[in-house]
């Protein structure tokens, strides 16, 4: 059997368009509930590291790893994609929220999306991402 | 009306002690049904992994305890699920010599973990709470009965209550364990690669699709681009104008108070800063205006004019918001098929030969993780175990067990078990009292593979022998097969040939097959949270 993957209000965006130049970012969230957390969040262009369970703004309540983006010194690229990676041996489940906070200080979920899967399982969640 | 009583019994039983487990999913939704193009990309990479690559805890005992009666099982192991397993053994297979003692048995057993974080309402996957209480996954409780036929010949069944605890005294297959540091460091660096690797390809393929002239013609992308600018894009621009004005609002309240107060080198400094950014939000202001009035001029271009693939990095705001737009309209469960559709065969196998081209990562993440699972899997345990089982008439058995489990090599696992049995006879001289020894060998048939949910096939080799006081030496081997019928259950049969039986002295062979269920497991199987 695959990765489970469940959507919770059909927060499943494939792409983002992000107002950086009026400040607008994202913040991601991801919680697991296991041994040990494996995750990683990726940029393709630059490989950087946007998030992982090392990298992180806070963890809040343990197990739930948050992250802004951008950050001062650590700008987001044009046309680059960001690509959470799950490794489910130590971990059989993890929650992933992206949260696009807009130049108006609206809020939309961009994805909201529970994983369950089994030793040896990975997945990969990727965000396109242009911005302006 | 017994068979009716026997299965009330199991049901109760059952949701006793899954309803904390599982009550936390009542609300979650279904499992995503459709293909969208997330899960077509990793379903690709998958196929492609595994076209590379040829090719669970297997001592973690769900069945029901050896001093059951109707067990498939010769060995005790030495550790527990996780959290709840349930044996189920339905029926004897076969014509023993001896067919009046053949009966059912159910056994649950519970770690004092699972029974501890639903008592302090925890999530017990939460990871710090499961790390930081390992120690009571250590101790397991097993509560059952074994469904016995008198031996006066009638078809009269006693039911004997089986109990037991277990405690895992040394447990080296642990993840969490330092000495696994390297192996687990090994599949970070690896899953960092493959998600770099799988945005690539992500970006990659999704440009193929946004400029294929079939999916521009199936999705008539001129119409609906210019659809896209009359709404989309202007309440794109609409919202920034509102924003800026905001940001505008509050800089200049943020100014007035600076003149206000007391001047400070601080608040002069201060005042400055805010100068600019108003500056700068002005100009922004302006530009938000210049492209709404746009909209219509953008409107009227030539629709060729639009979307230069050797220019993304210049493409205007209108053009990176449709690209955004389209691969959330069309890149969705909705769409998606249709997208494939449109690309035709040959498109998609020049994706498959993309993905082939970069799969080096998601191999080395297979094969690292494989890898840390039966590198942990190898490790010792070893564990203490009481059993009972007690009648209302008749004898009650008790046992101490020491059991231990080793990793010989890959795929094969070495059970051993050493007892003291009692049997507390209700006739004045006739308890006995006796050893037993006993040791099985595990073969795991069917690779452990991570693109698949159940557990491996697996196929055991075990032999006993007991020596009971005021009885001549019993000695037993047998053989078994577990078949995995779905992730979190095992339909598990086996043959035994015993010497004779511990009341008829005549050779008994016999069949039993039934379920085990692992709750942790079937959880996540099913999708509960």
């Amino acid at each position: 059997m695959p990765v489970q993957r469940t959507v919770h209000a059909d927060a499943d965006a494939n792409a983002v368009l992000l107002d950086v130049t009026n400040d607008e970012f994202l913040v991601y969230k991801v919680t697991a509930r296991g041994a040990m957390a494996q995750f990683t969040i990726k940029d393709s262009n630059t490989g950087a590291t946007v998030m992982s369970p090392q990298k992180f703004d806070t963890e809040d309540p343990p197990g739930t790893f948050k992250r802004k983006c951008p950050q001062p010194g650590d700008p987001i690229q044009d046309d680059t994609t960001h690509t959470l990676g799950l490794e489910f041996t130590l971990t059989p489940q993890y929650s992933y929220i992206v949260e696009h906070h807009r130049v108006d200080d609206s809020v939309v979920v961009l994805k909201n999306i529970d994983y369950t899967g089994i030793p040896g399982d990975s997945f990969f969640e990727p965000l396109a991402i242009r911005t302006v | 009306m017994k068979t009716k009583r026997v299965l009330t019994v199991q049901a109760v039983l059952f949701f006793i002690l899954t309803v904390p487990v599982l009550s936390k999913a009542q609300n979650s939704p279904s499992p995503q049904q459709g293909q969208d193009f997330t899960l077509w990309l990793n379903e690709k990479v998958k196929t492609a992994v595994s076209a590379r690559i040829n090719q669970k805890g297997n001592t973690n005992q769900t069945e029901t305890p050896t001093m059951s009666g109707n067990t498939s099982s010769l060995v005790d192991q030495s550790s527990a699920s996780d959290l709840i397993g349930v044996g189920l053994n339905l029926a004897g297979l076969s014509g023993a010599t001896n067919d009046k003692m053949e009966a059912n048995s159910v056994a649950v057993t519970a770690t004092a973990y699972t029974l501890y974080s639903a008592f302090k309402g925890a999530d017990p996957l939460r990871p710090d709470f499961y790390n930081s209480h390992e120690k009571w996954r250590r101790l397991s409780f097993t509560l059952g009965y074994d469904k016995e036929k008198a031996t006066d010949g009638t078809d009269t069944t006693n039911r004997a209550t089986l109990a037991g605890a277990k405690i895992l005294l040394i447990n080296k297959r642990d993840a969490t364990r330092h000495v696994n540091d390297d192996k687990i460091k090994t599949i970070t660096d690896f899953l960092g690669k493959a998600a770099t690797d799988f945005g690539r390809i992500s970006k990659d393929i999704q440009h193929q699709i946004f400029e294929d002239a079939s999916v521009r013609q199936t999705f008539s992308m001129e119409s609906d681009f210019r659809t896209f600018l009359e709404t989309e894009y202007k309440e794109f621009i609409d919202r920034r104008i509102i924003g800026i004005g905001k940001q505008i609002q509050k800089l200049e309240d943020e100014r007035a108070a600076l003149q206000g107060a007391p001047q400070t080198s601080e608040t002069v400094a201060k005042l400055e800063e805010t100068n600019g950014q108003l500056v700068v939000k002005r100009r922004n202001l302006d530009a938000a205006k210049t492209l709404k009035d746009e909209i219509p001029d953008l409107k009227g271009k030539p629709f060729n004019q639009f979307f230069d693939p050797e220019k993304r990095k210049d493409w205007t705001e209108a053009e990176k918001g449709y690209e955004v737009h389209f691969y959330n309209t069309y890149l969705g469960v909705t769409n998606f098929p249709k997208v494939l559709e449109a690309l035709g065969e040959q498109k998609v196998q020049a994706f498959n030969r993309l993905i082939e081209e970069q799969i080096d990562s998601f191999v080395g993440l297979n094969k690292a993780s494989q890898e840390a699972i039966e590198l942990i899997r190898k490790a010792p345990q070893f564990s203490v175990s009481f059993q009972s089982k007690t009648r209302k008439m008749g004898v009650n058995e008790y046992m101490g067990e020491a059991i231990f489990d080793y990793g010989i090599m890959n795929r094969l696992n070495l059970t051993l078990n050493g007892a003291f049995e009692y049997k507390d006879s209700q006739i004045i001289g006739g308890d006995t009292r006796g050893a037993r020894v006993a040791g099985q060998l595990q073969f795991q048939i069917t690779p452990e593979k991570a693109l698949v949910g159940r557990n491996p096939i697996l196929f055991d080799v075990g032999t006993e022998a007991k020596w009971m006081s005021g009885m001549d030496a019993t000695y037993k081997a047998q053989v078994k097969i577990k078949i995995p019928v779905m992730d979190g259950i095992d339909f598990p049969i086996s043959f035994t040939f015993a010497n004779k039986t511990e009341l008829i002295n005549e050779m008994d062979v016999r069949g039993q097959f039934g379920f085990t269920f692992d709750l942790a497991r079937l959880g996540k199987a099913l999708g509960f949270k």
